[in-house]
């Protein structure tokens, strides 16, 4: 069975590690400045589920494998892509190794025995398979080449066996003293479990800023730079790194005269942060008078702390899913009810907005879906979730509507892309509220339901989904892109997920509009809410609260203070009516640059 | 068909011949199968090749059937005698 992720990984022996000094470009996921030594995190199959199967199960096991193979092949074929350049042809060699050892009939063949004649899980099938090849591999005296070729052996089969377990089932990564995580790419999960107080930062060679990875390193504030490539070929444990979550880059091995200026910029960001600080209790109201809410989005009750040091205003998003992810069963209603009621009873008299189960898309939980679907962000996820599994949405509902005795709690509905299923989630959500009145439950008198607007069907029905709702939030990440059709997590698309693409805008404008009109207020609560330029063009758009990492409300804030309304809303005017995104950046640094001087800085670059 | 083959390279039947060995092997519909003492393993396995540990000087039984057996034969013969390209690197 593979060892636990943590620790020690060997690579493919044709990649040789650069001894110098290296400086890796990728995208800036969480901001802050960190230096520290490297630790090196797999991809983390450490729990081989145990099945039995029924008969009547076993073909479709053994389909299930044979696409894992396949899924696993084409992977591997694109990392071969990637590296082909800085390879020799003889360690190319090495990794048609790798692709043969996918392809191995008698493995394959031993496999699917197993499968059909014990009635086991392929996860297990395949994993004794694999150990009693390396078994025999292990026995054969003094060879160093079969030794080194049982890493690539276990790289294969951690590689097959985390796609036929889905992205669900991944190890707690433990750690002995304060790193840098550098990894091909974390999970969600994996990263929900970090431990604040020795990872100081993360770096990754995939993903882009707004992948779950990366807000979640925002919501517990370790800086993580994400699309580095082929930086986790790149070191090994122990190196010193520094990890630049403001410019998006990692520096590997610095030298001393970048170590200074480390210590230098290090200095300068604790500056500025000290005195957005100090504007931790000050309202966000524009300098001629109009309020908007700036709220803060948190995965787990622990971030309240932080959310309220931040001077946030209410929780504008609270993700439920990792109460489901970072376990082996589904939590039941006490256990939810406690952390809906936990954030409630702290954060009020301010709301916090409750959005009911997003699963689906990269967080995948093996207790709901047995494996992923083939194209998720496009599949079975969230409210579609919900409405099929509807014991799984009553008792969350149920819990929530416990926790609204506590506190100011919404309702959000994610995903929401048709309205009958619009009608039909309200309707239920109606009814569990019924069952509990029934059952004499205290809750509060009024419990506000909004929808999610995010898939651009529900943006352009808008005015036939406000009827339904009492508020709506843009969820701009995935709106963004289902509008560009871009993968968010994939690093070779990233550079055409545009949030200031002017279909973006046009179509925030829109939503937003039509709310207002039917005196329905309005949210934002995606990663454009806590970006200074976007977040400024939504103000002007009239959007009525922004919610967004803990870390960033200071500067948003800030860039609300600096500016009147009506400059906002002029602003946001003319930029409705340029036509490339290229277009809307330039015209806002200009407007910036007319701002106070003291917000520049803030805008960073 | 059966035939014998003698492991010439220096390395013997590590990775990269082994690797090379089974993409061959693997074009062919005949089934190949090589033998080393008392273990005998399918030519289209990288691991069961692998598992061979051959080295250099090792005698191999290779036995072969299938309707393209002959030109198999003689791919997996050329392969061993021309030390898989290795030796004459450098």
């Amino acid at each position: 069975m593979p060892k636990p992720a943590s620790g020690k990984q060997e690579k493919g022996s044709g990649r040789k590690r650069r001894k110098g000094q290296l400086t890796i470009a990728g995208l800036a996921a969480s901001p802050g400045l960190v230096m520290g030594k490297v630790t090196i995190v797999g991809d983390g199959v450490t729990n081989i589920p145990v099945r039995k199967l029924d008969s009547s199960q076993v073909e479709s096991e053994i389909e299930r494998f044979r696409h894992s193979l396949q899924e696993t092949r084409r992977q591997f074929i694109e990392l071969c892509d990637r590296l082909r350049d800085k390879l020799k042809k003889e360690s190319a060699a090495i990794f048609d190794a790798h692709l043969l050892m996918i392809d191995d009939v008698t493995v394959i063949d031993r496999t699917i025995t197993l499968v059909r004649e014990k009635k086991i899980g392929a996860e297990q099938a395949y994993s004794m398979t694999v150990d009693s090849f390396i078994k025999v591999l292990g026995a054969v005296e003094n060879d160093s080449y079969l030794r080194a070729r049982t890493a690539d052996i276990r790289d294969v089969e951690r590689r097959v066996l985390s796609n036929l377990m889905g992205l669900g089932d991944t190890s707690r990564i433990k750690l002995s003293e304060p790193s840098v995580l550098i990894a091909h790419d974390l999970t969600p999960s994996q990263t929900a479990q970090l431990d604040r107080k020795l990872v100081l930062g993360c770096a990754t060679d995939v993903g882009g800023s707004t992948s779950h990875t990366a807000i979640l390193s925002r919501s517990l504030e370790i800086p993580a730079v994400v699309g580095l490539g082929n930086i986790s070929a790149q070191v090994v444990n122990g190196d010193q790194v520094i990890v630049d979550g403001y410019l998006g880059r990692v520096i590997v091995r610095p030298n001393s005269e970048q170590i200074d200026r480390f210590f230098a910029r290090a200095k300068a960001f604790r500056k500025i942060e000290e005195r957005l600080a100090e504007l931790k209790d000050l309202p966000a109201r524009t300098v001629d008078g109009t309020l908007v809410e700036l709220s803060a989005n948190i995965e787990f009750p622990s971030e309240l702390d932080s959310v309220l040091s931040h001077g946030a205003k209410g929780v504008g998003l609270f993700r439920t899913e990792f109460l489901y992810l970072t376990r082996n069963d589904l939590p039941s209603e006490q256990e939810q009810y406690e952390a809906y009621s936990q954030v409630a009873s702290r954060i009020a008299p301010d709301q916090v907005i409750i959005r009911t189960l997003d699963l689906g898309a990269d967080k995948f939980s093996s207790q709901i879906q047995p494996f992923p679907d083939p194209n998720p962000y496009l599949g079975n996820r969230a409210i579609r979730i919900c409405l099929k599994r509807k014991d799984i949405f009553r008792t969350q509902l149920r819990a929530i509507f416990r926790a609204t005795a506590h506190g100011d709690v919404k309702i959000l509905l994610p995903l929401v892309s048709a309205v009958e299923e619009l009608k039909k989630a309200v309707a239920f959500v109606r009814r569990v509220r019924r069952e509990l009145t029934d059952e004499g439950v205290a809750m509060a008198g009024n419990v506000q339901i909004g929808s999610m607007i995010e898939v651009p069907s529900a943006a352009l029905l808008i005015e036939d989904f406000l009827p339904y709702v009492d508020f709506i939030s843009i969820g701009t990440n995935d709106l963004i892109q289902y509008v560009m059709a871009v993968d968010r997590g994939n690093e070779r698309v990233a550079h055409l997920y545009q949030p200031l693409n002017p279909a973006v805008i046009r179509l925030i404008g829109k939503v937003v509009a039509a709310a207002r009109e039917n005196n329905k207020w309005v949210g934002v609560c995606g990663e454009m809410a806590g970006d200074p330029y976007t977040a400024l063009l939504l103000v002007g758009l009239g959007v009525d609260e922004l919610s967004t990492s803990a870390a960033a409300i200071p500067r948003i804030k800030k860039v609300i203070r600096s500016i009147s309304f009506e400059q906002a809303r002029r602003i946001a005017e003319k930029v409705l009516t340029l036509n490339s995104a290229a277009k809307i950046k330039n015209y806002l640094t200009q407007r910036i640059e007319e701002l106070d001087e003291g917000i520049i800085e803030i805008f960073g670059e | 068909m059966r035939t014998e083959v003698v492991i010439l390279n220096k390395l013997g039947l590590h990775a990269r011949p082994a690797a090379l060995l089974v993409q061959a092997t693997s074009k062919f519909k005949s089934e190949i199968y090589l033998k080393k003492n008392d273990m005998e393993v399918n030519a289209k396995s990288i691991l069961g090749v692998m598992m061979l540990a051959a080295e250099c000087g090792a005698t191999l039984a290779v036995s072969v059937a299938g309707e393209d057996a002959e030109d198999a034969v003689k791919t997996v013969v050329e392969l061993f005698e021309s030390k898989f390209g290795e030796d004459q690197e450098e």
